[in-house]
């Protein structure tokens, strides 16, 4: 076997030596004939014109070399024209002067600033997500990542769609569902300056901007009624439905005004401008993620803690009892808690937090921003907070109604790192694709839980498919999309031959069917570090609505059987023909219409019943069967976690994290249930296996590993969705070390 | 090809010298501009970060070393590790690379392509290959770099560089054959 890689360069080292490419060709033995087309290439390469930038303008008389650069021969690409005049410096003496000078000389391109910043680039599109080239044009046109977004232009999201914009010098702008913005100005200033003023038509934004560097510099958001003005910070907005805006900080500062009212706030604070344009005094923010379990007229309950909803608070969807909510609110200086938005929640993280200023440090409580909270020795704080510090409190909420701290932390952090980009492997080739390559579903509920799995089916040991992510696209139907969560969407690493599951939560306006006769969902691999760009295959879940007219009678049994039907789907073979997939692995969402008036009563916990057998479907699950030969456990443990409530992404994801950290998958699933997200889980449970780890000593199991009064339930049919913790979290699930002292 | 300027020139330049600068400037320019315009996929980044370079080259200058990397090989470095934080800014995914060897045996790589390459179409195709391939392609065909200060650039042996080389040429060639056959 001929070294190939040395012939050729012994061969491309004779055509740099000014041999003729067909004496070269000529030299070529037999066996490494096949390097000819790669020396032909590399020849043609090197001869073919390449662009040059033009240097016009420039004085005759000037060097020899200079006169060569001015005549290349002219590129095929399209060339923009530099000018290029004699430098006239004066002093040479400092080094950072002549940067800027030579920055002015450099075609005249120091008054235009960079060309890049004049664009950003839509990034992590979700969903569907529409540009224009104006907001009152109305020629919107589906966009795709990577499409670069000009001043001018305007961009929206539609239902359950996201999008992130990045700006040349790396500040960002993500988009939530709903939401229309347009670029009134975007432009930028040598030195990574950046200038953008972006024009908040409708819905909510979130802005995590680099610094602003030099006095040309700024980043403003303008709403119907304000304008938040920035110099480097992560903060948000929202366009309520009356008029009204809402800026909140996550760190840093921002500046929000209207006309000569103005207020400045900090990280956890936030403010609103009403419809007539009056800015609010600042206040602290509390952010719940838990179960509804009440609504008593303006005053809701989630997580344990009343809160008040005004005619401004954006409500997502139609939430009801017993659903998972994430609300977002501030606390006003009289103590009254207002939401500002409430959105359901699928597959989170369950907890509550606050911020405001520190009154009072005691041995059994803080008083935080007027409220108290109890600690334990459980509590994490930081030994830096004072009295008077700005702090976030991460709470729960215990029978008697008080609320324990969790987890107290100073909001004067620092701006958050930022995210490291991961290398890939030269030596890993992961295949991954999807199992059933389509899902059709004839259905009239509103709600869907529908698993999927991904398999890397590469050959080699070492083609390990790293930090996989996947996201979505709404071909059709985007309009009655209230929510579309994938659980898991990522995964560390996918072992070649691997397979992992995930479920498709979607969850559809009432009354969908009355809009659109399909909604078209694409699932994809979105993001993978080793082969980017290489997975192209998808997953295209499609729903057919079956929804009949009204007959006026209700129907008596809410717990009757859906009237879904499954289809299987129709997979082409490799050989082209079309075979039906003999199994599907969907499962459908059996959903109880929502209770149209909902009463105040707390929700009883729900009595344990026996297993129902209509949670299966097909029996036995082709999911559940695999998973279960896959982690060497019985089907029917499998199939009871699934009974449980536990989607099989879920189910997957807690056995793959049991074999990897070797604590029980039982912990797992009891951690779970006690409200914890899988964030946390996974952090839990590693250092749990670090501290076991042979010659160290295994610390003592902890007693109070449960939460109270949890269903646990995730989704998968008998409860639309999930019904998870109620937010009465044990603190000893936190697993935190470090306790009062 | 890379004119270099001689060691006078680089030596007054880093004492400031105005003309020693502009000389740099005007002689390395377009190689650096070259290599940009082929290294990224968006023309207007490759005429920002090759005004960049300079300015980076000027702050730097006092740290640049003769004995231990010709000043051509100092200069593209500047310029690939700007390219380098600019997708990393950017986390531009239309950008990443397929990986290597990316080649569809069906193809007839005996083809001809003389008289249908331009640097638009190059570029397409190069922006497709590995990044590690297309540094050593661009570098050693467009630059005109030898392989031994390729591999000092890229952090990889000559032995590695010459397999990128044949490969990237492999991958490069059936994209442009693939690309000829879907535009015929």
């Amino acid at each position: 076997m001929p070294d190939l890689d040395n012939i050729l360069e012994e061969k491309l080292q004779a055509l740099e030596n000014g041999a003729p490419i067909e004496q070269v060709l000529a030299s070529l033995t037999d066996d490494a004939g096949e390097l000819a087309p790669l020396l032909e290439l590399a020849a043609t390469m090197r001869a073919m014109p390449h662009p040059e930038p033009v240097m016009a303008g420039v004085p005759a008389g000037e060097s020899q070399a200079h006169t060569a650069v001015r005549t290349p021969a002219r590129p095929a690409a399209p060339q923009r024209r530099y000018t290029f005049p004699r430098l006239q410096l004066r002093l040479a003496g400092s080094i950072a002067m002549l940067a800027a000078v030579v920055m002015m000389v450099i075609g005249g391109l120091w008054l235009q600033g960079p060309l890049t910043a004049r664009a950003a680039t839509l990034t992590n599109i979700n969903g569907r997500v529409e540009i224009a080239s104006s907001a009152a044009a109305g020629d919107w046109r589906a966009a795709s990542n990577g499409d670069r977004v000009r001043e001018g232009q305007a961009i929206r999201t539609l239902g359950a769609s996201t999008a992130t914009l990045v700006y040349y010098e790396g500040s960002r702008t993500t988009l939530a569902p709903n939401t229309l913005v347009a670029l009134d100005e975007l432009s930028g200033k040598w030195g990574e300056q950046l200038q953008v003023r972006l024009d908040q038509r409708d819905g909510r934004s979130s802005h995590k901007v680099i610094p602003l560097r030099g006095d040309q510099s700024f980043f403003e958001v303008l709403t119907p009624t304000g304008q938040a003005i920035v110099h480097g910070t992560t903060f948000n907005v929202v366009t309520g439905p009356n008029g009204a805006s809402r800026f909140s900080v996550d760190t840093g500062k921002v500046q929000v005004r209207n006309g000569s009212s103005e207020v400045m706030i900090t990280a956890g604070q936030a403010t609103e401008i009403d419809p007539n344009g009056e800015v609010d005094d600042p206040s602290y923010r509390f952010l719940l993620k838990g179960e509804l379990t009440s609504v008593d007229g303006s005053a809701w309950t989630v997580a344990g803690v009343t809160f008040t909803v005004t005619g401004e608070t954006v409500i997502e969807g139609a939430p009801g009892l017993n659903q998972n909510v994430a609300v977002e609110g501030r606390l006003l200086p009289d103590g009254q808690r207002v939401a500002d938005h409430i959105a359901p929640l699928v597959e989170q993280e369950l907890v509550a937090s606050f911020t405001g200023p520190v009154d009072s440090i005691g041995e059994t409580h803080w008083v935080i921003g007027g409220v108290t909270v109890l600690v334990d020795e459980n509590t994490v704080f930081s030994d830096s907070l004072a009295a008077g510090d700005p702090a976030e409190v991460t709470f729960t909420v215990l029978e008697d109604g008080s609320w324990l701290a969790l987890e107290i932390q100073p909001l004067t952090r620092e701006e958050p790192e930022p995210e490291e980009t991961p290398t890939p492997d030269p030596n890993a080739h992961p295949g991954l694709s999807f199992e059933s390559d389509q899902v059709a579903l004839t259905a009239c509920s509103d709600e869907f839980t529908v698993s999927g799995s991904l398999t890397n089916t590469a050959p080699e040991s070492d083609d390990v498919a790293a930090n996989v992510k996947l996201g979505y696209s709404i071909l059709s139907g985007a309009e009655v999309i209230d929510s579309l969560i994938l659980t898991p969407d990522q995964w560390e690493k996918i072992e070649m031959g691997q397979q992992v599951f995930f479920d498709i939560h979607l969850r559809l306006l009432p009354d969908w069917s009355q809009t659109v006769d399909q909604v078209v969902v694409e699932v994809f691999v979105a993001e993978e570090t080793n082969s980017p760009g290489e997975h192209t295959g998808k997953l295209t879940l499609i729903i057919t609505s079956t929804c009949q007219e009204p007959t006026g009678e209700p129907t008596e049994e809410p717990t009757e059987e859906p009237t879904e039907t499954l289809e299987p789907s129709a997979t082409p073979s490799p050989t082209g023909e079309v075979t039906e997939t003999p199994e599907p692995t969907e499962e459908m969402t059996p959903t109880v219409e929502p209770t149209e008036t909902v009463t105040p009563e707390p929700t009883e916990e729900p009595e344990e019943t026996e297993e129902p057998d209509y949670c299966v479907g097909a029996d036995p699950h082709p999911v559940g069967a695999r998973l279960a030969e896959k982690y060497g456990v019985s089907y029917d443990e499998i199939m009871k976690r699934f009974c449980s409530g536990y989607g099989f992404g879920e189910i997957d994801h807690a056995y793959s994290l049991s074999l990897e950290s070797g604590v029980p998958v039982e912990e797992i699933f009891a951690l779970r249930e006690s409200g914890l997200g899988w964030g946390q889980i996974k952090k839990l449970v590693a250092r749990q296996a670090e501290e076991a780890r042979p010659g160290e000593e295994t610390p003592e199991p902890e007693n109070d590993s449960n939460g109270k009064g949890n269903s646990g339930n995730n989704g998968n049919g008998k409860n639309n969705g999930n019904n998870g913790s109620n937010g009465k979290n044990n603190k000893g699930n936190k697993g935190k070390g470090k306790g009062k002292p | 090809m890379l004119n270099a300027p001689d060691d006078e020139i680089i030596a007054r330049a880093r004492k400031g010298d105005r003309t020693a600068i502009t000389a740099i400037y005007e002689q390395t320019y377009p190689a650096i501009y070259r290599y940009l315009y082929y290294r990224l996929d968006c023309q207007e980044a490759a005429e920002d970060l090759s005004s960049e370079v300079y300015v980076r080259m000027i702050s730097s200058l006092d740290t640049f070393c003769p004995q231990e990397v010709p000043f051509p090989a100092w200069l593209f470095q500047i310029a690939r590790n700007l390219t380098i934080d600019y997708y990393r800014r950017m986390q531009h995914r239309n950008h990443l690379p397929l990986e290597e060897n990316v080649i569809n045996v069906t193809q007839d790589l005996t083809r001809s392509l003389d008289g249908r390459l331009n640097s638009v179409v190059l570029r397409q195709a190069l922006n497709r290959i590995s990044e590690n391939q297309r540094d050593v392609l661009v570098l050693r065909f467009i630059a005109g770099m030898p392989i031994g200060e390729v591999a000092q650039m890229i952090r990889k042996s000559e032995d590695a560089v010459k397999g990128l080389q044949r490969r990237g040429l492999l991958a490069l060639r059936s994209l442009l054959i693939e690309q000829e056959n879907h535009h015929a």
